[in-house]
């Protein structure tokens, strides 16, 4: 694997440091991430704890990142996506081969290293309608986990874009700012908030066939602090690392309130509406989701499987769960799981599993590239489904797990 | 410095395309509005409206052939004198007698004058004085209207040209020499009278210089097509406006051409740009006037779903500062699977797509019939005769009808075996004349 030769290579240079080797194979959780920032290209950003800005750009790290931005000052023009001219004119047509540019979102891409995503317009459509926010966190206890949160904009209803856009900002800010703080304190006022003392009937994950098939996942559950505990932290002024499966359901709460406060009256009773599929990927696995959006882990030890099952009738595109104005409030369904080495949670929206719907599929696309560079195997899963019709918007983030600093070491 | 007239720039197209197809048509429509009086700076003592300035050189054939008839003389005459009435007060004007040589009969002293009540009695004088003798050299008037105008470079300058017969005195390459010399220096529309001239000889000049052909089967209207001339030259506002078009890399440009009011194909006189995807198509001079332009580019094929700009059109007007943009517009390639979208033509591209097969019709029958090649004249002319009629062309119905007849075994149009050569010079003359699309 390209990550653990990589490290023994350069840590094996090291003087005096003979359990280097084990201790990247063995991936430390707690070692700061090195990003590359977003804004100004700098290869110096050091994810640690209370680090809130690049220090090159002043570029806030602590915000989700959605490949949506307004394009940095400091990455200068993007050439043609045809010809690789480099002068664009103000309505977007290349001054070489007229070919008009992408809009914005059209094609979004993001690459952190150790979270990459692309979302694509796909050939049939006339926009995207998906949306993405992903980024490394470190949680309370000073451990590195990723989040990343897909949502697939409900085609039929008003200003889908918007809403999946909506949706996963407010899901990816809530999450963040929930794993640094280490509570699971919503963002919204207390009234407006979904019960703070959750409805006994929801403290238990919504159990599915996907749980079943996870060994782990009982035991992982049974050490996570349930949410009571953390409140309890929290007031006796004790913080604890954030209870993944309670800030998992805040944030589709959050979600939620933001996609039906889009709504309009004259949206005809179709008011702005999407899916929504999160995942938290730290030592352990915790997705979450509404709708036909799905999250799948991809080894290559043929453990592949999908974590998610569909809010849908088998076959069926009529999907029973939403976020909206008119989504009732729904509860999300939640799954958690341990896994046994190294692999990619693969987040994506229909787009993509229409076309590779199977976990072992995806993982022949995906692996092992994925796990040294998750944009280069996002890049592959879009290509197959543009190649194969692209008849929806496509979007895949990539998770290469564990999540651990790059093979490069800083000093 | 002077002000332009208001260009209201329209593009029309379908910019759907099928896959792997390449040819993108547009019609774009240039309509220029006056310059409004009152906004225009104040005229000096003499000056052309609006600050520019006219010079106007009137060329009369004065072949010994004008006089059989001699009503073709006098009528020349007569007609010239019309046109320095309505030269507006303050353009400079001039008047060639046209033989074998060149010889300026106005102004006589070597320098321009404005027109006012003196100058323009005088030129009348010297007009009057003007007697057939001699023979015909087009080429040399041009040369003469050439040097006449270099004395006002940045003038908007014209030139109109009568003669009744061929281009004799000189061989073609001279003529050919001379209308090269000429393009960009100055416009002229030609003006043949009688039967003896040859119209495609005076299409040569005209298109190369941007004006019209026009027939004078009846010396007594001449006055009143000079007049109309002259009336439209003094109306012009603006001396050199060129279409700017840019393509892009790899593209062709299939070509570029007036289609209204008159066809004419401006695709060999692009002028390079400063880029080298960028050229000018001199359009001459304007007044307040529409006219429409016919664009194909041939582009390399996009994917399904991707749009690409197949050419950006700019209307600019050349002057002392480089070039200023009156207008601009884009042309567009979308490719898609959607056939209803991509088999829909547009109107104005269909309409003058028609009126071009048209006038090449009507040409390719004229040859023919004169050649003797009637199943040819037949096949083409009728094939006129439809679009003549399908786009309400009735000018030319009716002068297809005098060259052609009903053969009464199959009551279909033929070619006549034998036509008045007036009837065919005529229908030549008028066939690149367009009908205006309708509005979509």
């Amino acid at each position: 694997m390209t990550i653990e030769s990589g490290a023994e290579a350069a840590l094996g240079t090291l003087p005096g440091a003979p359990s280097a080797p084990a201790r990247a194979r063995e991936a430390d959780p707690a070692m700061p991430l090195q990003l590359t920032c977003p804004n100004c290209g700098a290869t110096d950003l050091v994810m640690e704890q209370g680090a809130r800005f690049c220090e090159e750009c002043g570029y806030g790290v602590d915000e989700p990142v959605t490949g949506d931005e307004e394009p940095s000052e400091y990455l200068g023009p993007k050439p043609c996506v045809s010809c690789g001219g480099t002068e664009i004119d103000d309505e977007g047509y290349c001054t070489d081969c007229g070919d008009l540019q992408p809009r914005r979102r059209d094609r979004m891409e993001v690459n952190l290293t150790v979270v990459a995503g692309i979302s694509d317009r796909g050939l049939r459509h006339h926009r995207n309608e998906d949306s993405m926010a992903l980024r490394p966190v470190v949680g309370l206890d000073g451990r590195n986990l990723v989040v990343a949160v897909v949502c697939d904009g409900v085609s039929t209803s008003e200003r889908p874009d918007e809403a999946s856009a909506a949706a996963v900002s407010a899901a990816a800010k809530l999450l963040l700012t929930a794993i640094a703080a280490g509570t699971p304190e919503p963002a919204a006022e207390p009234g407006t908030a979904p019960d703070t003392a959750p409805n006994p009937a929801h403290t238990v994950p919504v159990e599915t066939v996907v749980m079943a098939t996870v060994p782990n996942a009982g035991a992982a559950a049974a050490d996570a602090p349930v949410a009571a505990d953390a409140a309890d932290a929290a007031d006796a002024g004790g913080v604890r690392p954030a209870d993944l499966d309670l800030i998992s359901r805040y944030a589709v709460a959050d979600a939620d309130r933001a996609v039906s406060d889009l709504a309009r009256d004259a949206d005809h009773g179709n008011p702005p509406a999407c899916t929504y599929v999160s995942a938290i990927v730290g030592e352990e696995v915790t997705v979450s989701w509404l709708g036909d959006s799905r999250a799948y882990w991809l080894d290559e030890r043929g453990t592949s499987r999908a974590l998610t099952k569909d809010d849908a009738e088998e076959g069926s595109h009529a999907i029973e769960a939403w976020l909206g104005a008119d989504s009732g409030s729904p509860e999300p369904h939640l799954a958690r799981f341990t896994p046994e080495g190294p692999g990619v949670v693969l987040v994506c929206s229909d787009g993509l599993w229409n076309y590779v719907e199977k976990a072992e599929d995806l993982a022949a696309l995906a692996l092992p590239g994925a796990l040294a560079d998750p944009f280069g195997a996002a890049g592959r899963l879009v290509k197959k489904a543009l190649d194969s019709g692209g008849h929806d918007n496509i979007t895949a983030v990539l998770v290469p797990y564990p999540v651990q600093a790059s093979a490069e070491p800083t000093a | 410095m002077s002000q332009y007239p208001d260009f209201a720039f329209e593009i029309n197209q379908n910019e759907f395309l099928a896959a792997g197809a390449r040819e993108v048509h547009a019609v774009v429509t240039l309509t220029a509005t006056a310059v409004d009086a009152a906004s225009a700076p104040a005229p000096a003592s003499y000056g052309a409206p609006s600050g520019t300035e006219n010079v106007e050189v009137i060329i009369i054939d004065c072949s010994g052939s004008m006089d059989y008839p001699r009503t073709k003389m006098m009528a020349a005459k007569e007609a010239t004198k019309v046109a320095i009435d309505t030269l507006s007060d303050g353009a400079y004007f001039a008047v060639v007698a046209g033989t074998e040589g060149a010889r300026v009969v106005y102004p006589t002293g070597g320098q321009l004058l404005r027109a006012d009540y003196q100058s323009r009695a005088a030129a009348k004088e010297a007009v009057g004085r003007l007697h057939a003798n001699g023979g015909t050299a087009m080429g040399r008037w041009l040369g003469q209207a050439g040097r006449i105008f270099d004395t006002h470079p940045h003038a908007i300058k014209h030139a109109i040209l009568l003669t009744d017969g061929k281009d004799e005195s000189e061989t073609p390459a001279d003529l050919a020499r001379a209308i090269q010399a000429s393009i960009g220096n100055f416009t002229a529309d030609c003006r043949g009278i009688g039967e003896d001239w040859e119209p495609k000889e005076l299409r040569k000049i005209a298109d190369a210089l941007l004006g019209t052909v026009g027939i004078i089967r009846e010396p007594a209207r001449l006055a009143e097509d000079f007049r109309e001339m002259m009336v439209n030259s003094m109306g012009k506002e603006v001396a050199d406006v060129a279409l700017r078009l840019w393509a892009p890399k790899g593209a062709t440009v299939r070509y570029v051409k007036q289609v209204s009011p008159n066809l004419s194909d401006l695709s060999g006189m692009r002028v390079p740009g400063d880029n080298p995807l960028t050229g000018d198509y001199p359009t001459g001079a304007w007044g307040a006037e529409s006219r429409e332009y016919h664009i194909c580019v041939e582009v390399e094929p996009g994917n399904i779903g991707q749009e690409k700009l197949a050419g950006r059109v700019q209307l600019v007007a050349k002057d002392a500062a480089g070039a200023t943009l009156l207008g601009e517009g884009k042309i567009r390639a979308v490719w898609t699977e959607d056939t209803d979208l991509s088999t829909r033509i547009n109107g104005r591209v269909a309409h003058y797509t028609g009126q071009a097969e048209m006038a090449a019709a009507i040409q390719e029958g004229l040859d023919a019939q004169a050649a003797g090649d009637l199943d040819t004249a037949t096949a083409r002319l009728g094939r006129a005769m439809d679009l003549a009629v399908e786009s309400g062309h009735e000018d030319t119905v009716k002068m297809l009808r005098k060259v052609t007849e009903v053969d009464p075994a199959t009551s279909k149009v033929r070619a006549k075996a034998k036509v008045d050569k007036g009837d065919a010079m005529e229908l030549e003359v008028d066939s690149t004349k367009t009908v205006r699309a309708k509005r979509n």
